[in-house]
């Protein structure tokens, strides 16, 4: 149960990585290709910061992490929260809002301190851990 | 001298990535503040660009290990790239779009070059053993 746990741990990291990923690209399309794409940039910004960064959290609970392995998911979290909050922000704290991009390279890089990390508690293939 | 030389490479590799930070902040403030901070962001992007060149002379003058001069040449490679996608966008909008992806490598990418230098630099700037 608990390396089931921990291998949705480990994958719904990443999905949250690649969520990052698709964000940032749309985010480009925006800016690059057409402002009609920001629409799209919104919507999907809620999911992934309000839902695919869930899971992590969800699975996390279930599988025993040591405790080192939770400061970084918390901070991860927090800032993932904090994202979609920014660019509202605009009007009256503009350089706040200004934030938003500064937060989503640390999302990235954190993101992706937390699966390297998480790879260590998920069995091979898929894991670098032993079998549990 | 190979001291002097590694620390001035912790140093601008440090500068480089307090400077990405500043670079994307300045992208923020056009998006959010006002759009008139884009040539801003377009400036600077070029100004700490210089440092990659200098970054690479220094891992040679160094005499630092093959794979950090290795992660080096990647860094100045994918930033050289970066500074290259945005003017693409009325010929390839969909490649010029990779922009802040780019971003998301080097801002990965550049503390971890300053990380690995660490090694090779003596305390207190590094952890490395007195040359």
């Amino acid at each position: 149960m608990v390396k089931w746990m921990r291998t949705g741990y480990l994958i719904s990291v990443w999905l949250f990585i690649l969520g990052v990923l698709v964000q940032a690209f749309l985010a480009g399309m925006a800016l690059f290709a057409g402002s009609l794409y920001w629409q799209d940039h919104t919507s999907l910004g809620w999911s992934v910061a309000h839902g695919l960064a869930f899971f992590p959290l969800l699975f996390a609970l279930f599988s025993r992490l040591p405790r080192n392995a939770w400061g970084m998911l918390i901070i991860l979290l927090i800032l993932a929260g904090v994202q979609p909050l920014l660019p509202g922000m605009r009007r009256d704290f503009p350089w706040a809002a200004a934030l938003h991009p500064v937060n989503a390279l640390l999302l990235f890089s954190i993101g992706l301190k937390v699966a390297r990390r998480a790879r260590d508690f998920v069995p091979k293939p898929l894991g670098t851990g032993e079998a549990s | 001298m190979i001291k002097l030389v590694r620390t001035a490479y912790l140093i601008i590799a440090w500068l480089f990535v307090f400077g990405l930070l500043i670079q994307v902040f300045l992208a923020g403030l056009s998006l959010f503040a006002t759009p008139s901070y884009w040539p801003t962001h377009a400036k600077f992007g070029y100004w700490i660009g210089f440092l990659m060149p200098f970054l690479f002379f220094l891992a040679f003058l160094g005499r630092f290990p093959r794979p950090t001069i290795g992660w080096t040449a990647l860094l100045s490679v994918i930033y050289f790239v970066q500074t290259l996608l945005p003017p693409l966008r009325s010929v390839l909008p969909l490649v010029a779009a990779l922009h802040p992806i780019n971003a998301l490598l080097v801002f990965w990418l550049a503390p971890t070059v300053a990380r690995r230098a660490r090694y090779f630099v003596p305390p207190p700037l590094g952890t490395g053993a007195a040359i």
